[in-house]
């Protein structure tokens, strides 16, 4: 009432009001200062930037893989091919006999077989070789390849030529790593004989037995050498593709049953305040000097204004699908945490205590800090109680439901974290003043986490979102302090992962 | 964190210091902002301009007054500098230029009485509004103001008659201030007998 009162020193009412006035400047005002003041320290959020932008490369990458990986098996292919073509170093022609391959058809399995002939000159004798490819590609048995080759040796027999023949089976079981190969030679037989041959005795179908080459050809005493030292070399380079084949193969398995997941949690954070374990007397007492101990009611003196803010974490997963509904999972986490406090800041400081806890004898003790925030519920001003944290997010999820589009996982994890930044602002025990001081800042906590989402397939990304609940377990203040504040949060997880 | 400590802290670049040096006077200087700023938001660039400044001439600082006065007139000044480069502010201070500006009643906030008369100096057209701040709060005299400003002293004491005798009517309206006649009624209900 006093100061309604109509003064004539008009400028010293304006001046005083002005000055009682106060305002918290937003986050963003300390941040860009700090980016102005530490151009090489960028804030925080350069790593969040960081963050998503790695995200950006890895899905662009990984949107490229499948060229690569085609032009890779086609390059697999063509290796496979040029293993077939036994001594045609001297290829000038490759020509494609259609009909024949549309007659020789494996009736034991649609799969396609090819028949290919290849013009070699060698002597300036032709020397045209066939060869077969055959692979089960879909079937389980589609780690089995299987290469026929037929080799051509001309040789003059009284002024006229005559092809002799050998065939060299190659089987490849990419499941035991075992190489069989089967190596026969038929002579003076032509190819077109050896083709109609084939293709009468079996009823116009070419089988891939073992006994079929057996009975169509037979052992060439002049080219057995010849095929016997090839086929050393053709063991030790398919030996060596077995072995990377394998190894891709290994490599090709973990990677379909791991995904990369970035996401990011808008949420709603408050937290649980009580005394410490150890306090088993009251110092929240409306006492202007040191607090008596031993009165019970918590919650009567001073009451504290706190309300719930948005808090927010980001980071990315790898998941692993250890079998077809469970996925484990490690990652990298940023989390801010945050929740207001309505208080006053004061332009001075004011002497105030701190309930602290004695490691040695666990007793609470008092401890006279300096404060500038004032705790007032009727204030206009607002303070934040923020941390910065980084996590290490370790946990599983469990596939509720399967559909052909989307999935439903719920999970959790454990969240070993490091508090690297943040403003506790611990209530006084006499519960009249909040005390910031990044000291009183826990710097090693735990988190635990439950979430539920859904996780939606669009081609190769799946695309999640659902609720999620996080608690902190340890304290948010120094273990010293005796006042323990928990953080939780529920929020809403989005994010999207791709598998490697 | 003491005074001196900080000071030692922002002369070495040490940002503790400087955020320690920030929570502390950043809630009065974003409130200097907002009297001379149009909205929050162009007060708290005018506080982020201010505090680097305050930083990068920490050394200029020679400990003769108190610390928060010599940051309060770096802000202020950059207040000043930041409306000068805006050609509105220039046709603001105009005299006839705030003449035909009523304050609506709806206007006027009502909440807590510091920020109420604050809000209320905000009502103000803009050249009124920083004559009065340079004047009746900041502790300027109408030859700095001129010289502030680029205007004649005598221009910078009528605007600020205006300004004055427009903000009284606002918060007599408001019943923040009591009108001369009710005062002496007051003043003789409560008087001793």
């Amino acid at each position: 009432m006093e100061k309604r009162i109509y003064t004539n020193n008009f400028e010293r009412f304006i001046k005083e009001s002005a000055d009682d006035f106060k305002m918290i400047p937003s986050k963003r005002v300390w941040h860009s200062i700090y980016n102005d003041l530490h151009p090489s320290r960028k804030w925080p959020s350069v790593l969040m930037c960081l963050i998503l932008f790695t995200g950006v490369l890895f899905i662009g990458y990984e949107n490229t893989d499948p060229t690569t990986s085609l032009s890779s098996e086609k390059k697999t292919t063509q290796n496979n091919t040029i293993l077939a073509t036994l001594e045609n170093k001297n290829t000038q022609e490759v020509t494609s006999i259609n009909s024949s391959k549309e007659l020789i058809n494996n009736k034991n399995n649609n799969n396609p077989t090819t028949l290919s002939t290849s013009v070699a000159s060698s002597n300036k004798v032709s020397s045209p070789t066939y060869s077969r490819e055959e692979s089960n590609v879909n079937s389980k048995k589609a780690s089995i390849t299987s290469f026929y080759v037929v080799t051509t040796n001309p040789t003059q027999n009284s002024g006229a030529i005559t092809n002799k023949l050998s065939v060299t089976k190659a089987s490849i079981k990419q499941t035991d790593a075992s190489i069989t190969k089967i190596e026969a030679s038929s002579e003076n037989t032509t190819i077109d004989e050896f083709i109609t041959n084939e293709l009468k005795n079996n009823n116009g179908v070419v089988t891939t037995t073992k006994n079929m080459f057996q009975s169509v050809v037979t052992k060439s005493p002049q080219n057995e050498n010849k095929i016997r030292q090839q086929s050393k070399k053709d063991n030790l380079n398919l030996a060596v593709q077995e072995a990377s084949k394998q190894k891709n193969a290994k490599k090709k398995n973990w990677m379909k049953n791991a995904s990369m997941e970035f996401y990011a949690t808008p949420s709603i954070g408050y937290r649980t305040m009580s005394p410490g374990p150890q306090y088993d007397a009251n110092p929240f007492l409306a006492n202007t000097t040191i607090p008596t101990i031993g009165a019970t009611n918590f919650d009567a003196a001073n009451p504290m204004k706190h309300n719930a803010a948005l808090n927010i974490e980001t980071g990315f997963n790898i998941a692993y699908a250890t079998s077809k509904r469970v996925k484990l999972k490690a990652g990298l986490q940023l989390n801010l945490t945050n929740y207001g406090i309505t208080s006053n800041i004061t332009s001075h400081p004011s002497p105030t205590t701190l309930a602290t806890i004695n490691p040695t004898t666990q007793a609470v003790e008092y401890s006279s800090v300096a404060s500038y925030i004032a705790n007032n519920t009727n204030a206009i001003d607002k303070i934040h109680n923020t941390t910065y944290q980084l996590s290490i997010p370790l946990g599983g999820y469990y596939k509720v439901l399967d559909k052909a589009r989307f999935d439903l996982f719920v999970g959790g994890s454990v969240q070993p974290t490091y508090v690297f930044g943040g403003k506790p602002n611990v209530i006084s025990s006499d519960r009249k003043y909040y005390v910031n001081e990044s000291y009183l800042l826990r710097r090693f906590n735990m988190n635990t986490a439950a979430e539920a989402y859904i996780n939606y397939k669009v081609g190769d990304l799946n695309f999640l979102a659902g609720p999620q609940f996080r608690y902190q377990l340890f304290s948010t203040h120094n273990k010293n302090i005796a006042v323990s504040e928990k953080l939780y949060n529920i929020g809403f997880k989005v994010g999207v992962s791709k598998s490697f | 964190m003491t005074e001196e400590l900080m000071i030692a802290g922002c002369l070495k670049n040490n940002a503790s210091a400087q955020e320690a040096l920030y929570n502390r006077f950043s809630p009065r200087m974003l409130s200097v902002c907002y009297r001379f700023a149009k909205n929050r938001e162009d007060a708290e660039d005018m506080l982020q301009e201010g505090f680097v400044k305050v930083y990068t001439q920490m050394f200029q600082y020679r400990n003769e007054g108190s610390l928060e006065g010599w940051i309060r007139r770096i802000v202020v000044h950059t207040c000043i500098n930041v409306l000068k480069k805006n050609k509105k502010f220039s046709d603001s201070l105009d005299i006839a230029y705030a003449n035909g500006l009523h304050i609506r009643e709806d206007m006027i906030p009502s909440i807590m009485q510091a920020k109420q008369v604050v809000e209320c100096i905000r009502l103000l057209p803009l050249g009124y509004r920083t004559v009065l701040n340079l004047y009746a709060i900041e502790g300027f005299s109408h030859k700095e103001i001129g010289m502030l400003l680029d205007i004649e002293e005598s221009t910078s004491r009528s605007q600020y008659t205006r300004a004055k005798s427009m903000l009284e009517e606002i918060l007599i309206r408001k019943k923040i201030i009591l009108k001369p006649k009710e005062k002496i009624i007051y003043q003789a209900a409560v008087a001793p007998r």
